[in-house]
């Protein structure tokens, strides 16, 4: 099989894992609970639950430190039983006995084995055949909508799952670090590099621990799983919140298909990381505060907790909770957006029977998502350095840049490119010289009429500074003309949502469009923080991710409304939606004639393909723990749950000078060496990048120090020639034992088998052991 | 009352029961003869001594390729470890030139020796490692049959560095056993480790010279230490070897070359040395129970006094059931030496009559009956044959008697035997550690030494099987009955024999299932090609050739691959052995097998 195949099935099943666990089960317990809710917003309740739970199980164990695969099972099987019970009001007890009863049928024998079988058929046959005349139904009534939504998973696919199979390895640097923090897991250990949000670790670790899948094919292929669901989430929010049946696509296809967005706004998606996993529950959490504001305004002076309300700001402080749990970058998007909707919800918000209520979930959300990391704060267990971070930028944003380069490497190059590019519209256009003294005998209207200038001057500078941010930020080169659209079509929400607000019936859909309009105003303001002088909350290339996902839904909103806006007069939804559609079909065209469609995703791997290869083959054929993997880096995590790793830099360093005397034995019976012909830029160039592994490198100095810095630009040249020929030499002494595993043009991979009882002499003199420092 | 109908039907089911029951009974009796040795015709190959491969007269004649050959460095105190080379060059089809000392012989500029054996215990180092050196460095594989003495090591750091030795720890040391490693010798892992309990089982050479070796050297055989004291690394070698460029420099600290099983080391040696290796083997698991009297009342107050039987009785109804439940349990196809009496001196004759009662029940355990020449009274060999003449006519005139069992070679062939056993084509002897196993005792009778004794299994004893089942894929285990019927101690009673004969038999041999269970004159057949084959081979790329001269049947061949798997074969069949050996079955003259190099078998 080959390892394209390998990677899609993994895929398919990962895929079919998180959503068997997070929406299919979910469903089966709870449809009954939420049957009278839209398609979309079920889909983003149960998704909701089912990550919520599957967070705070695996933290319980953890904490409890009994997780494992048994628990693990428990923890999911009996809250589903109880669960069901409580839904469908059936005693646990009942349910119980009547299963003993058919069990203790069965086994007397007065219920046949073939009477269960057809028992067992006709009851998921009636199950199957009901979800199959379901679905049926829905595609011949939604048949337009199930073509785009289909077309817009197929378009996830081929933008972010092309790279899935042609750059096998790590994309980002960060991901060893969230492979060792999930494989800690297994080992009871939480918070193994200090406290961090949890979320997506445990999610992880929740799929490989119950499915088997291996962690690094977790962390490789998970990337596509999150990114389809950020997408699908985006979809289902704009589901729910649009009037017009197709005004949502428009936001799809210009998120996922238009090629107008810088690259660094969605390159991140190919890789499994938790900021992108948070994203999930951003848009969830706002939709269901907007569902609270017209559920209970429905439900006028009902009082207490008891009633049908409650739930929305219940799943709102679960998905709250959610977004800080994996990344708390994603609170403070999901916070702004609050913010956002509470202006937006102005009228509402501050009456008695919105404000209390809302507050204690906000409070309730954070607590369920902080209190665990607060325990183990408390308990000694020291923050996690990004978070420490992420806490320092908050409180103290004149260091944050320089933060953000030290921890986030991925996040500092980007971050500097674009303070660059915004050239004089951040400190130089506020010198305090400019600032007049006002005359004291200058009458108040020239005072008024310059003070009006110079405000004038200053929004037009900041639009300016604001219009170039986007263009270095959010928006390609190639589509800088469509940066005073996009703001335009910002102010249009904003416009168009006042508009709406005058009419009753339209009053909670125009406080939509504003609290959307607020959302993107506020991250305008995190974008140009640093010219308006406000603590910046994250560093430009993260939020413009964030910007490029809530822009789009703004301008599909923009254009729901303007087309609601239209075909109100007539009042006919099917209006609506032919302009909806037309307004898809336009966008289809658009994008394709100007040949402004995005192509797939090809983003380096920080490892070769073979090496992904070879690793995957020696998990399948050697037993756990009977084999060493010798290789650069990244390998050391991926292999750390089955097998032990070994540095090429630590095994050259016993064989250099007078170390070659010393006996060095690595004590496995299978040693495998990864070898990189040509070696591959490790985050960085050098001059001679792509050149082959050679005598005149082998030759060099061995490269001394610690980290990732051997590894990079023309070290790992260095380090790669010298291994390549101390493998000859040795594969020269041992050709039975030492034989080529794997070997392409621009990698080999050495096999050796040894005698665990008289171990080889790995350290031997190959010609280029230089001296001891 | 029974009506007739009823009646009559009753009376057909009887019969028709009783002629299903007694059918099977009848046809088998019918068909099967009891009375003639099937093995006479079936295993009958018409090669005699004459068609057998010579040292002497070996030539190239019909083969392309030349023939390997080894070079041995002995002095004329090197004549066990010259024995032992020289058959293995015999059974290995090798070519085999002499010298007293390397500084006498001059390297040829082409066709180089494949190995040079050096009996290191007459070593001169000042003008011999320069030639050793010289060898290698053109790709001739040594072997250093025994080390030099421990004062010319420690006085030779050359000679040390030369042989892959990093230090010479100590000059003799007391090891705690010998490991013997997985991948070596066909039959997998040892562990030889001196029982406290049963010092008796410990027989090999446990004061060693402690060699602590260098990078670039592989292990097979170690000598044990007390792991928790010393590293593994740092433990007394006894087999290893270095590589030197392409060539391999093996040493054994040990006497196992000076022993007739050192022919599986040197195998194994040379299987180590190459990405391939194939050789001819016999492929012959013989099982030879020796001495079986159970025909005549030979000590029968003993017998009577321990058995309450005498020994007529006591081979049937204990001895017999007890041999068949190890051939069922172990799939041996037995020969019985049948020895009418073993004292010839009392008037109790044998009773030819229960001779072809044996006839039938050794052939349905596929098992075969010879003479033997054993025998407790001062009886002159030829007077027992003469004696004895009368029991074969009479108790089975038809029964061809293939082969025989003495423990003495040399008066059996100081005896008319051909008189007696015109028909006799193998004779089994005992264990010599210091004679070929099998070879021509003359132009027709092959000889088929014991490998091991049913009763007894030391260290020493395992080891010797392991080297000639790697060496010949051949086996001969002697149970000798004479101490049952005339038991000397506890040991000799049946009750404990047969215990430790099932326990040996079913334990030490299962790592050999894969080799042929016969009786001797299968195995004569099969040792008769063996003799008369000769062979070559090459490896190109991924492909290896074999060609054999002509042969009938099948031959067999042991094949070592180190580099790659084998894939498809043609003109044979190959069954996988572990550790990288394989049985070849072939049944062509040339063979070839395709070799996959493809480690990755699953994901590509």
């Amino acid at each position: 099989m080959s390892m394209q195949t390998l990677t899609v099935l993994q895929f398919i099943g990962v895929l079919a894992a998180y959503l068997g666990m997070t929406v299919l089960l979910p469903a089966f317990v709870f449809y009954r609970k939420v049957s009278e809710e839209r398609f979309c917003v079920r889909f983003m309740i149960y998704l909701v639950i089912g990550n919520v739970y599957l967070f705070n199980l695996v933290l319980v164990l953890e904490l409890l430190h009994i997780s494992n695969r048994f628990t693990l099972f428990l923890g999911t099987v009996l809250p589903v039983i109880w669960a069901m019970a409580r839904v469908h009001n059936v005693g646990i007890k009942d349910g119980v006995l009547e299963a003993a009863g058919a069990v203790n049928r069965f086994l007397k024998g007065t219920m046949g084995g073939r009477l269960l079988l057809s028992k067992t058929v006709r009851f998921c046959g009636k199950w199957i055949r009901t979800g199959f005349l379901r679905l049926f139904r829905s595609i011949r009534k939604n048949f337009f909508e199930w073509v785009l939504t289909l077309t817009c998973i197929g378009g996830v696919f081929w933008v972010y799952g092309c790279n899935l199979i042609w750059n096998m390895g790590y994309i980002a640097s960060d991901m060893p670090v969230h492979t060792y923090w999930i494989n800690a897991l297994n080992r009871n250990d939480i918070f193994v590099a200090g406290v961090y949000p949890h979320g997506f670790h445990c999610t992880l670790y929740y799929l490989h621990k119950m499915f088997g899948f291996y962690t690094f094919v977790l962390m490789r292929v998970f990337s596509l799983v999150q990114t389809l669901m950020v997408h699908m989430v985006l979809l289902a929010f704009l589901k729910a919140c649009c009037r017009a049946k197709y005004s949502p696509y428009i936001a799809m296809g210009m998120y996922l298909f238009a090629n107008i967005w810088n690259k660094d706004t969605y390159s991140r998606f190919s890789s499994s990381l938790p900021q992108e996993f948070g994203m999930i529950f951003i848009l969830p959490s706002i939709y269901f505060l907007y569902a609270f504001f017209e559920d209970r305004k429905r439900e006028g002076k009902l009082k207490g907790f008891r009633i049908h309300s409650t739930r929305y700001l219940l799943f709102f402080a679960l998905s709250f909770s959610a977004t800080l749990a994996a990344h708390f970058y994603n609170t403070m998007i999901a916070g702004l957006f609050c913010v956002g909707v509470a202006l937006g919800f102005l009228g509402l918000i501050f009456r008695r029977e919105y404000f209390g209520r809302i507050m204690l979930a906000g409070i309730l959300s954070v607590v369920l998502a902080v209190l665990p990391m607060a325990i183990a704060v408390a308990t000694g267990t020291p923050l996690e350095g990004s978070l420490r971070w992420g806490m320092g930028i908050i409180s103290n944003s004149s260091h944050s840049s320089d933060s953000a380069a030290s921890n986030q490497q991925s996040a500092g190059s980007s971050g500097q490119a674009g303070m660059e590019a915004l050239g004089g519209s951040g400190q130089s256009f506020v010198p305090e010289e400019q600032v007049q003294p006002p005359e004291p005998k200058i009458p108040f209207s020239v005072r008024l009429k310059a003070w009006i200038i110079e405000k004038k001057e200053k929004t037009f500078r900041f639009l300016q500074g604001l219009q170039s941010t986007i263009a270095t930020y959010i928006l390609n080169r190639v589509s800088l003309d469509t940066v005073g659209v996009v703001i335009i079509f910002t102010a249009f929400s904003g416009v168009l949502g006042i508009v709406f607000l005058f009419a009753r019936k339209t009053r909670q859909y125009g406080s939509i469009l504003l609290s959307v309009t607020f959302c993107i105003l506020f991250l305008y303001a995190v974008m140009m923080a640093e010219w308006l002088g406000i603590p910046a909350l994250m560093d430009h290339s993260r939020c413009s991710i964030y910007l490029a996902y809530i822009l789009s839904a703004a301008v599909a909103l923009s254009v729901d409304a303007w087309v609601s806006l239209l075909s109100g007069w007539f009042s006919t939804q099917s209006l609506s939606n032919m302009l909806s559609f037309g307004g898809v079909s336009l966008m289809i065209i658009v994008l394709a004639l100007g040949r402004i469609y995005k192509e797939p995703l090809n983003l380096p791997g920080l490892e070769c393909n073979e090496a992904i290869t070879c690793l995957t083959n020696i998990l399948r054929e050697n037993p756990r723990f009977q084999f060493t993997v010798c290789t650069a880096n990244d390998e050391l995590r991926m292999v750390e749950n089955d097998g032990y790793h070994y540095e090429i830099i630590t095994l050259l360093r016993q064989m250099e000078g007078e170390s070659v005397k010393d006996y060095f034995t690595i004590p496995t019976p299978k040693v495998y060496f990864f070898i990189e012909k040509v070696p591959i830029d490790y985050t960085e160039t050098y001059e001679g990048s792509g050149s082959r592994v050679s005598v005149e490198g082998a030759r060099k100095e061995l490269p001394w120090g610690s980290g990732l810095g051997i590894y990079k630009g023309a070290n790992r040249y260095v380090v790669m020639s010298k291994m390549y020929y101390w493998a000859r030499a040795f594969q020269a002494l041992y050709p039975n034992e030492m034989r080529v595993y794997y070997e392409t043009d621009r990698f080999i991979c050495y096999e050796l088998t040894q005698n665990t009882y008289r171990l080889f002499d790995l350290s031997i003199n190959y010609g280029f052991n230089g001296t001891a420092e | 009352m029974v009506s007739r109908r009823n009646f009559i039907t009753i009376t057909l089911m009887i019969l028709i029961l009783t002629f299903m029951f007694m059918f099977t009974g009848v046809i088998k009796e019918s068909l099967n003869e009891y009375d003639v040795n099937a093995f006479e015709d079936t295993t009958y190959t018409g090669l005699d001594s004459e068609s057998r491969f010579r040292l002497e007269t070996a030539s190239d004649d019909g083969f392309s390729i030349p023939r390997r050959y080894a070079l041995f460095v002995g002095t004329e105190f090197s004549e066990d470890v010259r024995n032992v080379v020289r058959v293995w060059c015999t059974y290995t089809k090798r070519g085999l030139k002499e010298c007293e000392s390397l500084a006498a012989y001059e390297i040829p500029e082409e066709n180089l020796p494949e190995v040079v054996i050096i009996d290191g215990k007459y070593l001169d180092v000042a003008n011999d490692l320069p030639v050793m050196r010289e060898l290698t460095d053109r790709g001739v594989h040594l072997i250093m049959a025994r080390m030099p003495h421990i004062t010319v090591m420690t006085s030779s750091p050359d000679l040390c560095e030369f042989l892959g030795i990093r230090s010479v720890r100590n000059r003799e040391i007391l090891v705690e056993g010998v490991h013997l490693f997985k991948g070596f010798l066909v039959g997998g892992e040892r562990i030889y480790e001196t029982d406290v309990d049963d010092a008796g089982l410990q027989d090999l050479e446990m004061v060693i010279h402690w060699y602590v070796l260098d990078s670039g050297t592989k292990t097979y055989i170690m000598g044990m230490l007390d792991e928790d004291e010393y590293k593994n690394e740092n433990m007394p070698a006894v087999l290893w070897r270095k590589s030197v460029g392409d060539a391999r420099v093996f040493c054994v600290n040990a006497n196992y070359l000076t022993n007739m099983y050192g022919i599986g080391f040197l195998s194994a040696m040379m299987a180590e040395a190459d990405t391939c290796e194939i050789y001819p083997v016999v492929n012959a698991q013989c099982t030879t129970v020796a001495d079986f009297s159970g025909f005549a009342e030979d000590n029968t107050e003993e017998l009577t006094a321990l058995y309450s039987a005498a020994q007529p009785a006591l081979y049937e109804s204990v001895i017999w059931p007890s041999l068949i439940s190890i051939t069922q349990r172990t799939g041996a196809h037995m020969t019985f030496m049948a020895a009418p009496q073993l004292d010839y001196d009392d008037e109790n004759e044998p009773d030819n009559s229960l001779f072809p009662r044996y006839m039938a029940l050794v052939k349905e355990e596929h098992g075969e009956i010879g003479a033997s020449m054993g025998r407790v009274s001062r009886t002159p060999l030829k007077t027992k044959m003469l004696r004895d003449a009368p029991f074969y006519v009479e108790g089975a005139d038809q029964y061809a008697i293939l082969s025989l069992y003495t423990q003495d070679l040399e008066e059996v062939m100081a005896t008319p035997w051909e008189k007696y056993f015109p028909k006799l084509r193998t004779i089994a002897t005992a264990q010599d550690n210091e004679q070929p196993v099998v070879d021509y005792l003359d132009r027709d009778v092959t000889l088929q030494r014991a490998t091991a004794i049913g009763r007894e299994h030391t260290y020493g004893a395992n080891l010797a099987i392991m080297g000639y089942e790697t060496g010949l894929a051949y086996s001969n285990i002697v149970l000798d009955m004479k101490a049952v019927s005339y038991p000397e101690s506890e040991d000799d009673y049946w009750q404990i024999l047969s215990s430790e004969i099932s326990q040996n038999l079913c334990t030490y041999w299962q790592d050999f299932d894969a080799f042929s269970q016969t009786t001797l004159s299968e195995s004569d057949a099969r040792i008769r090609r063996f003799l008369a084959l000769d062979y070559r081979m090459e490896r190109k790329g991924d492909r290896i050739f074999l060609y054999t001269n002509d042969f009938e049947g099948s031959v067999w061949f042991l094949v070592k691959i180190n580099a790659g798997e084998p894939a498809n074969i043609q003109g044979g069949t190959l069954e996988d052995l572990g550790g990288g050996f394989y049985l070849l079955e072939a049944v062509e003259k040339e063979i070839v097998i395709d070799v996959t190099n493809a480690p990755l078998d699953f994901y590509q």
